[in-house]
């Protein structure tokens, strides 16, 4: 298991999230991906956003399931791992919580359920980089592509 | 602000946006001057927008899509909430100066790094080769490119889309990416990305009869919520052309159905189903079944919001986080469901109107 001490930061301004009943909606306007996170999923992603460690996270969510403390923060951990991978988190050593961790809603009794992320790359092409070749002697970029 | 890595072998220091904002307005009056002016007077959301062409380059390129929201008046004390200045070079004879950044400057969506901040805004779209600025404090944008015939054909279809969301930023209002029918002045928001069955959809509606508000985008006011009409435009994929075969003569493009869509200008065509405006009762998120019948089912606001938030925001440069906002807000306060589409596309219209009639549970 990795580090449960580190605490984390949004990956950098431009991913917004919006929290429903039953999802969470990510996008990152940077990179033109999207994402649907499950309800635990997204109490996990907005704690570990907010600053709070795997630890804190996993000692929040623990009394709602059934599961030891131990298979909690594995959950956790590898969730914040899988965010990491997505470039949703970084780690921010500075970061500090503005209190303690609590989950926002209730969660679903019994075993924890692993929670998921769903990304989407449809867009990305949207924002895929065109370099310029050739500039023309008007100073503008030179046409390749005809209409 | 500083324009990001100049040239070293331009002549001028570098130029903050907005005075090269006010150098391309500039160079827009000195193609009226060469050439005359024509003026095009349409009103959208209740607001008045005034397009002045240099020369007529560009008229029979950006115009039509518009047309059913072009007023009769054109009072030059007109008040206008936003005054847009087109030219081309190639006719009017007026080159635009040359960029205030280096070839490195250009980003995604043609975005220029150092020459987009609160009150200005500046693309130039390699693929399009347009020129778009907005000034914010005036309410002027600039539309430039060197010669009509680099107006890609979409760009027909949707003219003004980015300059229009840039305009609408600070407001309720939002150009989306989604179609818009309904009966009695109340509809749905047909919201679909590509290949959903969007465009299928919202025509198999105006087959049906059902009031039209467009298949591609449409200004959204989430304060409301309604739907207004900014394009009469609908597109079709050419190889679902055959599925409507009373529209195939009113396709304008039919010799170029290898390389772009099937391009219709309903504003000629159907003028007592094109509506400016309905009210929103629901979204609707196609689906191709692939089943013969059409059915309905309820759908999440977090499923709509997939739909809608990436497609929108993706296609139009800026402001990525309100238009967010703005469609958060819009599927937060409407109904959401999932259209089956099936084959029998007569279905789509009954579907629809029986949810607006109250039929479908909610």
């Amino acid at each position: 298991m990795s580090d449960t001490t580190t605490r984390f930061a949004t990956a950098h301004p431009n991913i917004v999230t919006e929290l429903f009943d039953d999802e969470m909606v990510v996008v990152d306007f940077d990179t033109g991906r999207y994402f649907s996170v499950d309800v635990v999923g997204a109490e996990i992603f907005n704690l570990l956003a907010a600053h709070h460690t795997v630890d804190e996270v996993a000692a929040s969510l623990a009394h709602h399931f059934t599961d030891d403390a131990t298979r909690v923060t594995a959950v956790v951990a590898d969730f914040a791992a899988e965010l990491t991978a997505a470039l949703l988190l970084i780690p921010e050593a500075t970061a500090r919580p503005s209190g303690a961790a609590a989950p926002s809603r209730d969660l679903p009794s019994g075993p924890i359920p692993v929670p998921t992320l769903t990304g989407y790359t449809d867009m990305q092409d949207l924002l895929m980089l065109d370099p310029i070749h050739d500039v023309a002697d008007t100073g503008w970029p030179a046409r390749h592509e005809p209409s | 602000m500083t324009a990001a890595g100049a040239d070293p072998d331009t002549s001028a220091a570098p130029r903050p946006p907005v005075q090269f904002f006010d150098q391309a307005h500039a160079t827009f009056t000195a193609a009226t001057a060469a050439v005359g002016e024509q003026r095009v007077v349409f009103e959208v959301a209740g607001k008045v927008v005034m397009m002045r062409f240099a020369g007529d380059g560009l008229v029979g390129r950006l115009v039509p899509a518009l047309a059913h929201l072009v007023t009769r008046t054109c009072d030059p004390d007109l008040g206008t909430d936003l005054e847009v200045c087109l030219f081309d070079t190639a006719t009017t004879g007026v080159q635009m100066p040359p960029p205030a950044w280096s070839h490195d400057a250009y980003l995604p969506r043609g975005e220029i790094a150092g020459f987009n901040d609160d009150r200005i805004r500046t693309v130039f779209e390699p693929g399009t080769d347009v020129l778009q600025l907005f000034d914010r404090d005036r309410n002027l944008a600039v539309y430039w490119v060197a010669d009509p015939s680099h107006v890609p054909w979409w760009e027909s279809s949707f003219p003004l889309r980015t300059i229009l969301h840039w305009w609408a930023a600070h407001t309720s209002v939002q150009p989306t990416h989604s179609g818009a029918v309904g009966v009695g002045g109340r509809g749905v928001l047909v919201a679909g990305n590509s290949g959903a069955g969007k465009s299928t959809s919202t025509l198999a509606c105006l087959m049906g009869g059902m009031q039209y508000v467009g298949d591609d985008y449409v200004l959204i006011d989430v304060a409301r919520p309604a739907a207004h009409s900014i394009y009469s435009t609908a597109k079709l994929e050419p190889h679902n052309t055959a599925r409507f075969p009373d529209l195939v003569p009113l396709i304008s493009n039919p010799d170029a159905l290898d390389r772009q869509k099937a391009l219709l200008f309903l504003a000629d065509h159907r003028p007592d189903q094109l509506v400016r405006e309905l009210e929103l009762e629901a979204i609707v998120l196609p689906h191709v079944s692939g089943l013969p019948d059409t059915t309905l089912r309820p759908a999440s606001a977090a499923a709509a919001l997939s739909v809608l938030a990436p497609t929108t925001s993706f296609h139009l440069p800026g402001y990525g986080p309100k238009v967010f906002a703005k469609l958060t807000r819009l599927v937060r306060s409407l109904p959401c469901y999932r259209l089956e589409a099936g084959t029998d596309l007569t279905q789509i219209p009954e579907r629809l109107c029986e949810l607006l009639s109250g039929q479908v549970a909610t």
